[in-house]
């Protein structure tokens, strides 16, 4: 953003105005002062402070310029955990949907002011354990996911499987402020095979950098 | 103009210099856990009666056929699993004349019959056999990791009949009593923590 701006001003030297002072013979020298120092300041402003109208010179001018550098706000929540709940039914099989807190609002109101890029990257939920399956025809210890982020007005679909490696980046053509949520959906394991028991952890990395 | 002028400078410095609510670039890791509880499941028996037929020749003694090793009857039982390590337990019966006569049992017959209960197609390590005797006979197996039914899927198969005499010992060609003959094989899925 630029603006500019010109300023035009006569000064009068401190004091009661001219209209207001008492001349007496004995200061007649002084009044001669003071009458001469207005004239020449009412010279010197006539001269450095001319309207541009009458100016045959360019004005003095300042231009006061400013820029909004490109910036967002920042996600200060500390250890975002989602409880996902069980994964599997009563016959051992994936659930369709998970039963436990599949959805997180990371911010109420995060901005960005300028073009960005958003980077979602999704690992899937590994069993804390047991990182080989012997019977791996009919079990599983992995467990992926759709993990979906929304972004007050964006319109795309910011969605990641975690079975995508190293995630995708997302680009947000404007500057966008609003609710930021993320939301961990679709359970899925490959050739229905059943989890083995135990804990399992997975983890969503959200990064959000200015395109420019 | 030199105050105003000021005021400018600070405030473009003030934007520009970083802060805790400015950042070019911001990321948020959300951690995600999730549990599956350790469980077997079984399902319903293709056949829940495996039916050997008469048991016995003309002559009154136990069929050849039903003394080879062979199987002479089987059952499917579908969807077994474990997801977690687990004990696999089966227990066994002798075929047990259901109605005995009142008199005592004759050193030369035989109220009872003993035969090979194997389940294929569930450990690496080949099938699970037991050969039940007594009243309590149990095999019983631990696996240190989940387990489903491999192709074919559980297969109970009976095989090797044999004569039991009053002590419950194999004795051969023993003349099986008249009536109906019922024996029972239980098989069982546990969690094994």
């Amino acid at each position: 953003m630029k603006d500019k701006y010109s300023f035009v001003r006569a000064t009068v030297a401190r004091g009661a105005p001219p209209s207001s002072l008492t001349l007496r013979p004995a200061d007649e020298f002084q009044e001669k002062i003071v009458r001469t120092t207005l004239l020449s300041a009412l010279l010197l402003g006539a001269s450095a402070y001319a309207l541009p109208a009458s100016a045959e010179t360019d004005p003095p001018s300042i231009t006061v310029q400013s820029t909004i550098p490109p910036y967002c706000s920042e996600l200060s929540m500390q250890d975002v955990t989602l409880d996902l709940g069980t994964l599997t039914d009563v016959n051992g099989k994936l659930v369709s949907q998970f039963a436990g807190d599949d959805t997180r609002e990371l911010a109420s109101s995060f901005y960005c002011n300028a073009p960005t890029k958003v980077k979602i990257e999704a690992d899937p939920l590994m069993n804390d354990i047991v990182t080989t399956v012997d019977d791996d025809q009919s079990f599983t210890n992995r467990v992926d996911y759709t993990a979906k982020l929304t972004w007050a007005n964006v319109t795309g679909d910011l969605s990641v499987s975690s079975t995508v490696d190293d995630g995708t980046e997302f680009d947000i053509p404007q500057a966008q402020i609003g609710t930021m949520a993320i939301e961990i959906s679709q359970p899925d394991v490959t050739g229905n095979l059943r989890p083995v028991a135990g804990g399992y952890t997975g983890a969503v990395r959200l990064t959000i950098s200015l395109a420019q | 103009m030199l105050h105003r002028r000021t005021l400018l400078m600070a405030g473009l410095a003030t934007l520009a210099a970083p802060g805790n609510a400015h950042a070019n670039s911001v990321s948020q890791q959300i951690d995600i856990g999730a549990t599956v509880a350790g469980a077997c499941g079984m399902g319903n028996p293709d056949d829940e009666i495996i039916e050997l037929g008469d048991l016995t020749d003309p002559d009154g003694t136990l069929k050849g056929d039903l003394t080879s090793a062979s199987a002479s009857g089987s059952t499917i039982i579908p969807d077994a699993w474990c997801n977690t390590p687990h004990k696999l337990t089966m227990e066994a019966t002798p075929m047990t004349l259901q109605a005995p006569p009142a008199y005592a049992q004759p050193s030369y017959m035989a109220r009872k019959v003993t035969y090979w209960a194997r389940l294929k197609n569930w450990s690496p390590m080949g099938a699970i056999s037991l050969r039940p005797h007594g009243g309590s006979d149990q095999s019983e197996n631990e696996f240190n990791s989940a387990l489903a039914a491999q192709s074919g899927g559980l297969t109970l198969e009976i095989s090797q009949l044999e004569t039991l005499n009053q002590s419950n010992n194999e004795v051969s060609n023993l003349m099986l009593e008249v009536g109906d003959y019922k024996g029972t094989v239980t098989i069982t899925l546990a969690t094994n923590p």
